[in-house]
């Protein structure tokens, strides 16, 4: 924003304009940042896409894959589980810090395009489980010819 | 936060960026008579991408998280930062330094640090009206 008036060629707000681009930059979290206000989802994940599939990643370190259920539909993926952390009520066992998110958890998300849910592929490694979901064939953008008359 | 010096007793040999972002791994801590434990979440972190050094009082745990995506994903959403996580942690005198364990598996680092023997606990008798 170029502020051109009285001042000529002056631009008194670009300075501070650029001033804050500066500093949001090199504070490259304030992304992460602005999100805080809100209460984040558990667990955490990526929805990414390629050419074939999307691809969610869900973030569940420590956890036995019995203990979670997926379920996909053509437009939205489920997750649900449980998580148990080291039991801190041991005889002899002190809780010094517990951070670590614990108990059951449930998620749906919407899938921003039809998928196939029957090809789908979940692996979990190291405390990733990964869910590949190939794009549905039937959906896939059309090319029309347009006749010129 | 961490000792930027030489780093000592380094368990893998790849650095992570120090001058860089990272997250801070959720971290529970438990005391046995005999020990500490510290369990770390480090989803995406194996053993390569993991790195335990200990200077002085000093623990500095770093974990560079394994990619999982393919060389030409577009990421549509995010909820998960895309940094190293890293943590660092002040160690009492009690502990036996060099008698540190730890191992990780499936993102998850468990850390055993074992007390000094002959570790002094002295109880603190609190008076109350």
């Amino acid at each position: 924003m170029v502020y051109k008036g009285w001042l000529g060629n002056l631009d008194p707000f670009g300075q501070i304009a650029r001033f804050q681009r500066d500093m949001n930059n090199l504070f490259e979290t304030h992304r992460w940042q602005s999100r805080s206000a809100r209460a984040r989802e558990y667990p955490p994940l990526n929805v990414s896409r390629d050419e074939n599939e999307l691809i969610v990643s869900v973030e569940l370190p420590g956890m036995s894959m019995e203990n979670v259920q997926l379920s996909l539909t053509g437009d939205t993926l489920s997750i649900k589980g449980e998580r148990k952390t080291m039991a801190a009520d041991a005889k002899d066992v002190a809780a010094l810090r517990t951070e670590r998110p614990a108990g059951g958890f449930m998620r749906t998300i919407e899938l921003p395009e039809r998928t196939n849910p029957d090809k789908a592929e979940a692996r979990y490694a190291n405390g990733v489980l990964t869910v590949r979901i190939p794009k549905d064939e039937a959906a896939r953008p059309r090319r029309i010819e347009v006749k010129a008359s | 936060m961490t000792n930027e010096r030489h780093m000592t007793r380094r368990k893998n040999a790849e650095p992570a960026r120090e001058d860089g972002p990272f997250r801070t791994p959720a971290v529970d801590i438990r005391e046995t008579p005999g020990e500490l434990v510290l369990l770390a979440d480090m989803p995406g972190v194996d053993d390569k991408g993991l790195q335990v050094s200990i200077e002085e009082n000093t623990l500095t745990i770093v974990g560079n998280p394994v990619p999982t995506l393919p060389e030409n994903a577009r990421t549509l959403h995010a909820e998960i930062e895309p940094h190293a996580f890293r943590r660092a942690f002040t160690l009492s005198n009690d502990l036996q330094l060099d008698a540190v364990e730890g191992s990780i598996k499936h993102g998850l680092l468990t850390l055993t640090l074992p007390k000094a023997r002959g570790a002094k606990v002295r109880r603190i008798p609190i008076k109350s009206e």
